[in-house]
């Protein structure tokens, strides 16, 4: 009934989900991983160099299946709970966008292209330099927040367009997911809470959605203000 | 740099016609004064300053390029 796990091998966990994606042509969102081995780089690259290894397979359609392995690690797929970038099917609301991120990228001196994909995300086809993206992605963040800003200013119910350049998007969620897995294994390891650095609530929404099915850990977020820190916590094995 | 910040004020504020923006030239870096209508602080400000960080943080990226620095200053 359900599609059989398919081993994905690669560098780093990231590049073999990114991999496995490609693949199954599925969002990581709708996939169950399970890593099997994290990868190491060895000494120098050179030596001792272990590939990183995961098993993934598209995630059923229906209910995610409540019988799991013990002690493996699957996530499912979930309803949004909180704010995301919505995807809107309303093409003006694209184009009103793409208007606006043109008018500022041209005053930026950026040269770009804007390319709209199928499930609305508008993504600016740059010079590759990663300059649109910033230091961890602020940048991208940041023009992403001001656009919506400017779009939903006289509107009732407000929209949000998701930016995207040089498939940063994808590879920074791989990247939480692939942090959310090793941090969890850490907390476990060690008995104590692990707590990871300020993050967006779209980026705390990834680790908490990854860990929400370990029945080993719990997730919390804490702090002040919108950026807080999510803090991984193991359970006690017997209580 | 003056024209970005401008035409994204403009675009936040409900006075657009309140906007002024002025630059202060300096050999690296220059000061970018933006004013607006008391009203319209808040929305150039946003919530825990995220809109004015944005803006700053679009002001870097152009100036690096151009290999400039540029600080924006909102005055009250």
């Amino acid at each position: 009934m359900e599609e059989q796990y398919q081993e994905f091998e690669a560098k780093t966990v990231d590049e073999a989900i990114v991999a496995a994606m490609k693949t199954f042509r599925a969002k990581f969102e709708n996939l169950e991983i399970q890593v099997i081995s994290e990868g190491s780089k060895g000494l120098f690259g050179l030596v001792g160099a272990k590939a990183a290894k995961i098993l993934a397979r598209p995630a059923s359609r229906l209910e995610a299946p409540v019988s799991q392995t013990p002690g493996e690690f699957v996530p499912a797929p979930e309803p949004d709970e909180e704010p995301s970038p919505a995807t809107p099917e309303d093409p003006a609301l694209v184009e009103e966008a793409k208007g606006i991120i043109t008018e500022i990228l041209g005053r930026m001196n950026i040269p770009c292209q804007l390319r709209v994909h199928e499930d609305s995300t508008i993504e600016i086809v740059g010079d590759g330099s990663g300059l649109i993206i910033g230091k961890r992605g602020q940048t991208l963040d940041s023009l992403q927040f001001i656009v919506n800003r400017i779009l939903n200013k006289d509107r009732q119910e407000p929209r949000y367009i998701t930016l995207d350049t040089e498939g940063y998007r994808q590879r920074h969620m791989s990247h939480l997911k692939s942090l959310a897995i090793k941090m969890s294994q850490k907390a476990r390891r060690t008995g104590q809470s692990v707590s990871l650095e300020r993050m967006n609530p779209y980026d705390r929404r990834i680790i908490h959605l990854a860990l929400k099915n370990d029945s080993r850990v719990n997730t919390m977020s804490i702090g002040d203000g919108i950026y807080k820190k999510v803090v991984i916590v193991p359970r006690k094995a017997s209580k | 740099m003056r024209e970005l910040i401008e035409y994204i004020a403009k675009a936040l504020v409900d006075n657009p016609e309140e906007v002024k923006v002025s630059e202060v030239e300096g050999e690296v870096t220059s000061v970018i004064e933006l004013r607006v209508a008391k009203s319209d602080l808040g929305k150039v400000i946003g919530k825990e300053g995220r809109t004015a960080r944005a803006m700053r943080t679009l002001l870097t990226a152009a100036s690096t390029k151009i290999k400039k620095r540029a600080v924006l200053e909102i005055i009250e």
